[in-house]
C-alpha cells in the first residue's frame, strides 16, 4: 500500500479516535461530574486529558481535541458566553510545546509540572464565569475558600487518573503506530 | 507565546475557536441559538440523556445499598417475619408516595385547565450546587420557545432559555439571571425574585423589592404572580426560609427554598400555552 495513503487512513483514524475521546469526556463531565460536588466545586475532567495529549502526542492532536471538548462541553451545559473551547484549545497548544522541550524520558516530570498551571487557569476560567455571573453578590472569602481551592484541588487530583484513562485510550492507536499498520 | 504566531496551524486554529467562541455568544448574548450549539446539541442530546440515566441508575443502587446496610444493621436481631412485614409495609408507602406525587401532577393540570404541556426529560445539570441551568430533551421541533416556564410536579422549576432543534436550556429560579413578578400568598404583597451568590450557597433564590411595612414570615408561600405576562399566576416557586435586612438600604430581603428539589428533578413539563388572566 502506498505510504501517503496509509498515513492518510493514520490521520482519519486519529481524528476519528481522539474525537471520539473527546465526546466520552464532555458527556462525562456535564453528566457524571456535576453530582461529585467538593464543597461548592466540580472538577474538570478534561485538563488532564488534553495535557496528556499534548506533552504526548504533540501541540496539533491537543489543541483540536481541547476546541472539540470544549465545543462539546459547552453545546451539552453551558448558556451565553463561554471561553472554554479558547481555553482549552490554547492550553493544549502550550501543553505540547511544553511536551515539545522536554526530554522523551522526562514527559511524565513534564506533566506533573504543566498541570498545577493548567488547573490554576481553569480555575481563574470559572471565577470569571462566577464574576460574571454574579457581579454585585460574589463573597470572594466563601468563593475562595469553598469553590476555588476545592475545585483547584480536585481538578488537580483528577489529572492522574483521567492521565490514566487516556493512556488507556491511546495506547491501541500507539500500538498501530508502532506496527506502522495505518502510518 | 512566540511558537504560536510562528505556527500556521496554530494560528488557523486560534481563529476558528475565537471565531467559534465569539459568534457563539454574540449570538447567544442576543437571546438566540447558534448553528454549533444547536448541532452539538441534536447530536448529543440523546447520548447524554442515556449516559445521565445509566448515572442515575448506579446512583439508586449505591442509595438503596447504603439503606439496605443501614436496615440491616438496626434489625440484625429482629426475625425474618418482621422483616417480611417491613418490607411489604415500604412498598406500601411507596405505593402511596407515587399516588400522592400522582395526585400533585394532576392536581396541576386540574387547577389550570387553560395550561397546554409538554413534558421534557432533563438531560443534565450545570456544575453548581443548585444548578442554574439544566437541559432538557424537547425543543423547537417540540414547538418550545424561549421564555416559556417549566415546571414539575410540585410547582415553578425555571424558564426557557435557549432552545435547539431537539433540546433547550432552562434557567432554574435560583440563576442570577432569572427575574420572576412573585406575590406572597398570606400578605398578597407582590415582589421579585433573583439569584445571588449568597442564596445560591444553600440553594436559595430571594425576593426583593417588597414593601418598607413589609411581614413577610418564615414559611410564607411563593406564587408567581403573572404580572409581564411571561407566566401565568399562581404557580408556586417555593416557602420563605428566612428574611434579612439589608445594612445600606434597610430593605427587607425574603431568602426563598424552591419547592422543586432542582438537584434531583428528572422529569419536567412546559408551559408551551396558557390563558392571559387580567383582574
Amino acid at each position: 500500500m502506498n505510504k501517503n495513503y496509509t498515513s492518510r487512513i493514520g490521520i482519519i483514524f486519529d481524528v476519528l479516535v481522539y474525537g471520539l475521546f473527546a465526546i466520552i469526556l464532555s458527556i462525562l463531565q456535564t453528566t457524571l461530574i456535576p453530582r461529585m460536588h467538593i464543597y461548592d466545586a466540580t472538577p474538570d475532567i478534561l485538563i488532564g486529558a488534553i495535557a496528556f495529549l499534548g506533552i504526548y502526542r504533540g501541540e496539533k492532536t491537543a489543541a483540536l481535541f481541547g476546541l472539540l471538548a470544549g465545543l462539546c462541553v459547552d453545546g451539552l451545559g453551558s448558556v451565553g458566553v463561554s471561553f472554554l473551547p479558547l481555553f482549552y484549545c490554547i492550553g493544549g497548544f502550550i501543553c505540547g510545546n511544553v511536551g515539545k522541550a522536554a526530554k522523551e524520558n522526562a514527559r511524565f516530570a513534564a506533566f506533573l509540572v504543566t498541570i498545577p498551571a493548567f488547573c490554576f487557569f481553569r480555575t481563574l476560567i470559572t471565577f470569571v464565569k462566577y464574576l460574571i455571573e454574579y457581579t454585585n453578590t460574589l463573597d470572594f472569602a466563601y468563593y475562595g475558600l469553598y469553590i476555588a481551592l476545592p475545585e483547584f484541588v480536585s481538578t488537580l487530583c483528577l489529572c492522574i487518573p483521567v492521565f490514566l484513562v487516556t493512556l488507556l485510550f491511546d495506547s491501541p492507536l500507539q500500538y498501530a503506530r508502532k506496527k506502522g499498520w495505518l502510518y | 507565546m512566540k511558537n504560536l504566531f510562528q505556527n500556521k496551524f496554530m494560528i488557523f486554529t486560534v481563529v476558528i475557536a475565537i471565531l467559534l467562541v465569539g459568534t457563539t455568544s454574540f449570538i447567544s448574548a442576543l437571546g438566540y441559538t447558534s448553528y454549533v450549539r444547536n448541532a452539538i446539541g441534536i447530536v448529543l442530546t440523546p447520548i447524554q440523556k442515556g449516559a445521565n440515566s445509566v448515572f442515575d441508575s448506579i446512583e439508586n443502587i449505591f442509595s438503596s445499598k447504603e439503606d439496605y446496610k443501614k436496615l440491616k444493621k438496626e434489625n440484625e436481631e429482629l426475625k425474618l417475619h418482621l422483616k417480611e412485614q417491613e418490607d411489604k409495609l415500604k412498598e406500601a408507602e411507596l405505593a402511596l408516595k407515587q399516588n400522592e406525587e400522582l395526585k400533585n401532577y394532576l392536581g396541576i393540570k386540574d387547577e389550570h385547565t387553560d395550561f397546554v404541556f409538554t413534558n421534557a426529560s432533563v438531560t443534565s445539570r450545570s456544575s453548581e450546587k443548585t444548578p442554574n441551568i439544566i437541559t432538557i430533551d424537547k425543543g423547537l421541533s417540540h414547538g418550545i420557545d424561549t421564555g416559556m416556564p417549566v415546571i414539575d410536579k410540585y410547582g415553578f422549576v425555571g424558564i426557557v432559555c435557549e432552545t435547539g432543534l431537539t433540546w433547550s436550556k432552562v434557567k432554574t429560579v435560583v440563576s442570577p439571571d432569572t427575574s420572576i413578578g412573585v406575590y406572597i400568598e398570606r400578605t398578597g404583597e407582590s415582589g421579585i425574585t433573583s439569584g445571588t451568590f449568597k442564596a445560591s450557597k444553600d440553594g436559595l433564590f430571594t425576593l426583593s423589592y417588597l414593601g418598607d411595612n413589609t411581614d413577610v414570615k418564615q414559611g410564607d408561600r411563593i406564587f408567581t404572580s403573572g404580572d409581564g405576562s411571561n407566566f401565568p399566576k399562581g404557580i408556586l416557586l417555593g416557602n420563605v426560609e428566612y428574611t434579612e435586612k439589608n445594612s445600606v438600604t434597610r430593605e427587607i430581603i425574603a431568602y426563598i427554598r424552591p419547592i422543586s428539589p432542582l438537584k434531583e428533578v428528572n422529569e419536567v413539563m412546559i408551559i408551551t400555552e396558557f390563558e392571559m388572566k387580567y383582574e
